[in-house]
C-alpha cells in the first residue's frame, strides 16, 4: 500500500492532515487577509470584549480583534516552526552523515553534539536567544541550534548500521562504486527515520517556541505570536478568560495535527508497513 | 590441495597457501592455514566443513570481503589469473564486477529494502553498461537503454523461474517469500554472466521443500549456463547432489580435496569418512545418528600436530607431533593426514 493509501486508511491521520491543511491555508492567507494595521489599531473603549458576531475571539487589552491577531500569529508560528525544523535536519542529517561516513570527523562531532544536548532544552534556548537578543528571528536560530544535534545523532546512527548492512557487502561485490553505495543506497536508508521524525518535531518546536515567547524571548507585543499573546492575555485571566483560551487552543489543535501525521508518517516510511 | 590447472587453462579461481589470522582478544590466532583450491571454469567445488571450519571464511576472502579484524599473510588468491590480493578497493571493486558473484546465505538482508527488485537488479547494467553491449546499448537513448534493461532484467527473473516476473520487478524485497528472494538474488548474480559464483550456504535459511527448489534451479542452471560454482555448505547431501569436486576442511585447512564420486565411495581422511556416516541414510536400520564426538578445537588454543587427533579413532604417534602435510592418491585426489605419509598408502 502506497503512503497515500496508509493515510486514507487510517482516520486519525486523515484528521489530523486535514487539520494542518486548514490551519496552513489559513496561515498563508492571513497576511493578505488581514491589515497589518491591526496590531498598532488600538481601541481602549473597546478592550476586553467577549467574544460577539463582530469579533469572533472577543478583544485583547488594547481592543484588538483576537481573531485576527491568532490568525495573524498562526501565519508566523507555522512558518517559523517549519522552517526551524528544515534548517535543523539539513544541518543535522549533513553533519551526521559526515560523522557517520568520515571516521575522523566522526568524535569531534558527536563531542559537539554532546556538549549542545547536555543542555536541557529550554535553558539552552533561552540562553542562546538571550544572547542574540528579543526577535523572532532570533528565537527561530537559538532553536536550531537545539534541534540539529538531534537530528546529527540520528542520522550517524543510521548512516553506521546501515553500512554494515549485508545488502553493502553484495553491492561491493556486484561492482557498485562506493560513491553510488553511498548515495543510492545507504543515505537513502539512513535518512528515512530521520525523515519521519520531522513533523512530530515540528509540533516540538512550535510548542517551545511558544513556551520560550510565553517567558519573554519572544518578539515584543507588537508582533502577534501564540505564546506571547497568552502571556499578555495571562493577567486578565479571569476576567477575560478568552484571551488565553483562543491562542491556547490555536497551539493545542496545531501540535496535536503535527502528532497525528507524524505517527503516520512514521508507518508510512516503512517500507515494511507498506504491505 | 585439487590439482593445478591443466595446461593451456586458466582455472577460474586458485587459492594458494592461503593463510588468514584473526585478532581475537588483542592478538592473532590463525584461522586458515595454508588452504588450497582449483576451480576450473565450468566446474562445481563444494567445500564442506563443520561451523568454524573456515569455509566461509575462505569464501569471503576469495570475495575480498574479510572483516576488518582479518589479515592475510600468506598465499595468493587469483580469478582468472588475477590476483585478488594487495589491490586497492575500486580496483577490487571492478574485477568483482567483472568475474565474480556471490550469494549469501539470507537473501533478505542482502536486498536493499527500498527499492523494487527490478530496479535493483537493473542497478547491474548502469553500472555495467558494457553489458548491453550484444543488444546494441550504446547506439540506444536514455530511455530506450532502461527498456532495454527492464527486459533482461524480466528475461532474468523467468530464467529463474519467479512466477509473473513482470509484476515481482515491480515488487519490494519485503513483498517476497525467502525462496522466491534468493531466487531474485541468484538472478541478480547471473545477469552479470560472472565466471565465477559463490554460494555461500544459500539454502540454510530457507524450508526444506524450498530448499530442493532452489538446488534443482542452480543445477538446472549450472547445465544450460555452464556456471562455475564454488559451492560452501555443511551438508553433504547438496554436495553429492551439485558439485562436481569437493573439498572438506577443518579446523582452518583442506584436510581431503578429490572428486566427489571418489569421496563418497572411498574417502581416505578419517575426518572425511566420518563425516560421511554422520549423514543419516534413509534405508538403514540404524535408529540413532552417527555423530564425531567432541568439537572442533577453538582456533585460539589448537592442539599440537594433526588439529583432528583428538576426536581421530585412527589416531598414532606422529599425528601428536606434526602436521600432516598433503599427499597426491591418484589424479586431483589429495588427502593430508599420517595414515597416508610415505610407503603407508
Amino acid at each position: 500500500m502506497s503512503a497515500v493509501g496508509l493515510l486514507r486508511r487510517s482516520k486519525l491521520a486523515m484528521a489530523g492532515a486535514g487539520m494542518f491543511l486548514v490551519l496552513l491555508l489559513v496561515g498563508a492567507a492571513a497576511p493578505s487577509m488581514i491589515s497589518a494595521s491591526i496590531v498598532r489599531d488600538v481601541h481602549f473603549e473597546g478592550k476586553l470584549m467577549p467574544p460577539d458576531a463582530r469579533h469572533w475571539f472577543g478583544t485583547d487589552d488594547y481592543g484588538r480583534d483576537l481573531f485576527s491577531m491568532v490568525l495573524l500569529a498562526a501565519n508566523l508560528d507555522l512558518s517559523a516552526s517549519i522552517a526551524i525544523v528544515a534548517v535543523a535536519t539539513v544541518i543535522g542529517v549533513v553533519l551526521g552523515a559526515l560523522a557517520g561516513f568520515v571516521p575522523r570527523l566522526d568524535q569531534p562531532l558527536m563531542r559537539i553534539t554532546d556538549i549542545f544536548l547536555s543542555v536541557p532544552n529550554l535553558v539552552l534556548a533561552m540562553a542562546i536567544a538571550a544572547v542574540l537578543g528579543r526577535s523572532i528571528g532570533n528565537l527561530s536560530i537559538a532553536l536550531v541550534f537545539v534541534w540539529w544535534p538531534i537530528y546529527c545523532r540520528l542520522m550517524r546512527g543510521q548512516v553506521l548500521s546501515e553500512r554494515e548492512k549485508p545488502y553493502v557487502k553484495a553491492l561491493a561485490v556486484l561492482g557498485v562504486g562506493r560513491w553510488r553505495t553511498i548515495f543510492r543506497h545507504v543515505i537513502p536508508n539512513a535518512i528515512f527515520p530521520v525523515i519521519a521524525r520531522a513533523p512530530a518535531d515540528v509540533g516540538l518546536v512550535l510548542i517551545t517556541m511558544a513556551a520560550l515567547s510565553y517567558i519573554g524571548f519572544g518578539p515584543g507585543p507588537y508582533v502577534p505570536e501564540w505564546g506571547s499573546l497568552i502571556a499578555s492575555g495571562q493577567a486578565y485571566i479571569f476576567q477575560a478568560p478568552w484571551l488565553v483560551i483562543f491562542p491556547g487552543a490555536a497551539i493545542f489543535l496545531t501540535s496535536l495535527s503535527l502528532n497525528l501525521i507524524g505517527d503516520w508518517a512514521r508507518d508510512a516510511f516503512d517500507p515494511r508497513l507498506r504491505s | 590441495m585439487s590439482g593445478v590447472a591443466q595446461p593451456g587453462e586458466t582455472a577460474t579461481l586458485e587459492v594458494e597457501g592461503l593463510s588468514v589470522e584473526l585478532g581475537i582478544g588483542g592478538r592473532w590466532v590463525r584461522a586458515l592455514n595454508d588452504v588450497n583450491l582449483t576451480v576450473r571454469p565450468g566446474e562445481a567445488l563444494g567445500l564442506v566443513g563443520e561451523s568454524g571450519s573456515g569455509k566461509s571464511l575462505t569464501a569471503l576472502a576469495v570475495a575480498g570481503l574479510l572483516p576488518d579484524n582479518a589479515r592475510v599473510v600468506a598465499g595468493s588468491i587469483r580469478l582468472r589469473g588475477e590476483e585478488v590480493l594487495g589491490r586497492s578497493e575500486a580496483q577490487l571493486n571492478r574485477l568483482r564486477g567483472r568475474s565474480l558473484a556471490f550469494i549469501f546465505q539470507n537473501p533478505t538482508s542482502y536486498l536493499n529494502p527500498l527499492l523494487t527488485i527490478g530496479a535493483q537488479i537493473a542497478e547491474v547494467f548502469e553500472v555495467r553498461p558494457e553489458l548491453l553491449l550484444a543488444e546494441g546499448g550504446d547506439r540506444l537513448g536514455r530511455g530506450a537503454r532502461r527498456e532495454l534493461a527492464w527486459r533482461k532484467v524480466v528475461e532474468h527473473l523467468r530464467l529463474v523461474h519467479i512466477p509473473d516476473p513482470a509484476r515481482v520487478a515491480r515488487q519490494y524485497p519485503f513483498e517476497l517469500s525467502g525462496g522466491m528472494q534468493q531466487r531474485v538474488v541468484i538472478a541478480m548474480a547471473l545477469i552479470r554472466r560472472p565466471s565465477l559464483v559463490i554460494a555461500d550456504e544459500i539454502t540454510t535459511a530457507l524450508d526444506v521443500t524450498v530448499q530442493a527448489q532452489i538446488l534443482s534451479l542452480l543445477a538446472e542452471l549450472r547445465a544450460s549456463l555452464g556456471m562455475t560454482l564454488l559451492l560452501i555448505t555443511h551438508d553433504m547431501g547438496i554436495v553429492a547432489q551439485l558439485a562436481d569436486r569437493v573439498a572438506v576442511m577443518y579446523s582452518g585447512s583442506v584436510v581431503e580435496a578429490s572428486d566427489v564420486m571418489s569421496l563418497f565411495a572411498e574417502a581416505r581422511h578419517p575426518y572425511a569418512r566420518a563425516l560421511l556416516e554422520a549423514v543419516p541414510q534413509i534405508d538403514g536400520d540404524a535408529t540413532t545418528l552417527r555423530a564425531i564426538p567432541g568439537g572442533i578445537p577453538a582456533i585460539t588454543n589448537p592442539p599440537p600436530g594433526c588439529r583432528f587427533h583428538l576426536r581421530c579413532a585412527r589416531v598414532f604417534e606422529p599425528c601428536v607431533l606434526a602436521v600432516p602435510t598433503p599427499v597426491t592418491l591418484g589424479e586431483r585426489h589429495s588427502v593430508a593426514c599420517h595414515l597416508y605419509g610415505e610407503g603407508r598408502v
